[in-house]
């Protein structure tokens, strides 16, 4: 069995007592950060990025998804215990989960997302193992023309999964495009669309951009909204172990959260937000006694925070083996790899299999983790929570500022943060999603390259696009997925699950 | 003529622009082929498709009613960008610990709410704990104080 000698492979490089050290770390930190009201995921990442610089590229990636699953479950305590979801993927979270800390029973709410959450993970980190190689190996035939058209197909389904105006949304995902193709240009040598500002002749800096979008812009916007009461409930924790009863009567919900976010996870633009919502949606059909959802029902937690982590955790099968980013973190991921010299895709698995099966083991080792960390110190994190929002948000913008010099210790990274937290508070106030924009940030040098290959083979005939079963493919799909919006029935639908 | 949707509108407007002002700027790069793609020949297309989704939100504003111009809240935005700047500045002239002070100082108006000993207690709180962090214990090699 292949599997077996991999995972026994990534086991090894994982619970090295160095490694371990870092996942340690990445998981507390994640979720230290991502409690903290209003930082989700993505800024988290991106503000705890330059701590993996030194390290070498399996420990960094294995601090880097600690974090990452630190700062998921820090977002669900907010939502728990504050009614503020850390994230989109943790909005659903407040229905339930909100209502259960009203009513005294906070505990076995964080208890069970925890509980949840590695049920989730442990099964998802299987299916990440199961999947990635064949997908890998499917993915090392493709041809320019079908890169490209698996390029388009994401961004189409980023765009089509963010809030508010489609029309809005794509041009947000242009933009990023046009973003990323800024500075040095590798074919024709030219440095392009700088604007006579030398400092961008490498490019803007993508951490500076999302740390401006979705951290300091989040900042700002919160500081708008004061004087607005925010209750914690840290009186009545209770204990966090749920009873026999909440046990029973949410495990199947922790199976069926788990089943759909691992398929759910790998679609792009899918990930942990739509794994959510689905579940949610799902538990509150197939309920007995649908009521209670909304009212502190167990089981509305502890679905959509089993599909939220099983989410998380497949859509790195995209990003680890065809170098596609399904959501902004995993475009992190993708930035984070390249700082380190590795060119994320499908080879990554052949040339370097300990990295890639060290961060899969990795999985779920962050995951036992959190189950370990997160239940013993709920304590410590509503202590957190209490801190008034004043007092926080100066540190947060320390620990930004401080983030964004340190990746190229060069002050104009500095400058480039205002600017894109000025355009970031800016483009969400006239109702545009940073989401698809950072993702096209990272795709725009690699689609120019696809589609300048598959020109370049074709004579510059661009039906090459279609002829190639797999492009084509891939384009039908994207243009399905726009029609589907364009339909009002489905329309409605959608809005209706992406309202908050 | 009334623009009946504000929002729209003026985001539209703004794609436009950009997608104007990279069109107008990929004219100084080679376009080439479609087989020979020059530097100036994907930003092109990309800048071309941006300008023609503004317009697609900025007609349709005036003739559609829809939501007016969210309104901006000047004072945390222009302390938190202002503080940033700062910060930016000083670090290379004045050092780390002195740009964090002038950082969440700056930074601290933002919020009206924030008293004058609150901020400057946090200033020292966070001058010392973010040089435990990232200096004691990541050893960052970041300049302390002003180098004269």
């Amino acid at each position: 069995m292949d599997i077996v000698a991999n995972l026994a492979l990534g086991f090894g490089v994982a619970v090295s007592l160095k490694n371990l050290l870092y996942c340690f770390f990445g998981v507390f930190l994640g979720t230290l950060i991502g409690v903290l009201p209003g930082i989700g995921p993505v800024a988290t990442v991106a503000m705890l990025l330059p701590l993996t610089f030194n390290l070498d590229p399996a420990a960094a990636m294995i601090m880097l998804a600690g974090i990452y699953y630190g700062a998921q479950y820090g977002g669900s305590t907010t939502a728990i215990l504050v009614n503020i979801p850390g994230e989109s993927s943790s909005v659903i979270t407040t229905l339930d989960g909100y209502q259960m800390a009203r009513q005294g029973r906070a505990g076995p709410a964080l208890g069970i997302a925890a509980i949840g959450s590695f049920v989730a993970g442990s099964v998802a980190t299987l299916v990440v193992a199961l999947f990635s190689p064949p997908l890998a190996e499917i993915a090392l035939k493709f041809q320019p023309a079908d890169y490209f058209s698996l390029m388009v197909f994401g961004l189409v389904g980023a765009v089509v999964l963010a809030r508010g105006s489609l029309r809005k949304a794509i041009a947000m995902v242009v933009l990023g495009l046009m973003l990323g193709l800024i500075g040095f240009d590798v074919n024709s040598g030219v440095i392009r669309f700088t604007f006579g500002i030398p400092a961008l002749a490498e490019g803007i800096s993508f951490v500076a951009l999302a740390m401006g979008m979705f951290g300091i812009a989040e900042v700002i916007t919160n500081l708008e909204q004061r004087g607005k009461n925010r209750e914690v409930f840290t009186s009545a924790l209770g204990s966090v172990l749920p009873s026999r009863d909440d046990l029973r009567r949410s495990s199947w919900s922790i199976v069926r959260g788990t089943v759909l976010g691992s398929v759910l996870g790998i679609l792009p633009g899918g990930g942990a937000l739509l794994a959510s919502f689905a579940a949610y949606t799902i538990e509150k059909k197939i309920a007995k006694a649908p009521r209670n959802f909304g009212d502190g029902d167990i089981r509305g937690v502890a679905a959509p925070e089993s599909a939220n982590n099983a989410g998380a955790q497949t859509s790195f099968i995209p990003m680890l083996t065809l170098g596609v980013p399904s959501n902004p973190t995993m475009a992190l991921m993708i930035g984070a790899l390249m700082i380190q010299g590795i060119q994320p895709g499908p080879q990554v698995m052949s040339q370097r299999p300990e990295l890639f099966w060290g961060i899969v083991a990795s999985m779920w080792i962050g995951n036992l983790f959190l189950l370990a960390l997160n239940l013993p110190m709920i304590g410590l994190w509503v202590r957190l929570l209490r801190v008034p929002y004043r007092l926080l948000f100066p540190a947060i913008l320390v620990f930004c500022c401080i983030g964004v010099f340190t990746i190229n210790n060069n002050a104009s990274d500095l400058f480039q943060l205002v600017v894109f937290s000025g355009l970031g508070y800016l483009l969400i106030k006239l109702g545009c999603e940073p989401a698809p924009l950072i993702l096209g940030l990272v795709l725009g040098p690699m689609m120019e390259e696809y589609l300048r290959r598959a020109l370049l083979i074709s004579l510059g005939d661009p039906i090459v696009l279609v002829t190639s079963p797999l492009s084509l493919a891939f384009l039908l799909a994207a243009a399905a997925l726009l029609a589907s919006i364009a339909v009002p029935l489905i329309r409605t639908k959608r809005e209706e699950a992406l309202k908050e | 003529m009334r623009i009946r949707s504000q929002s729209d509108f003026w985001c539209g407007l703004l794609f436009v622009a950009i997608g104007a002002t990279v069109l107008v700027a990929a004219g100084q790069y080679r376009l080439g082929t479609a087989a020979r793609m020059g530097p100036a020949y994907f930003p092109t297309l990309l800048g071309g498709l941006l300008l023609f989704l503004g317009l697609t939100l900025t007609i349709p504003a005036l003739f559609k009613d829809g939501e007016k111009f969210p309104r901006l809240h000047w004072r945390p935005l222009a302390m938190v960008l202002l503080s940033i700047a700062a910060f930016g500045v000083t670090l290379e002239y004045l050092g780390f610990a002195i740009a964090v002070a002038v950082l969440v100082v700056i930074g601290g108006l933002a919020d009206p709410d924030l008293r004058p000993i609150e901020a400057a207690g946090l200033a020292v709180f966070l001058v010392l704990f973010s040089i435990g962090i990232f200096v004691g214990l990541l050893g960052l090699p970041l300049n302390l104080w002003p180098s004269f």
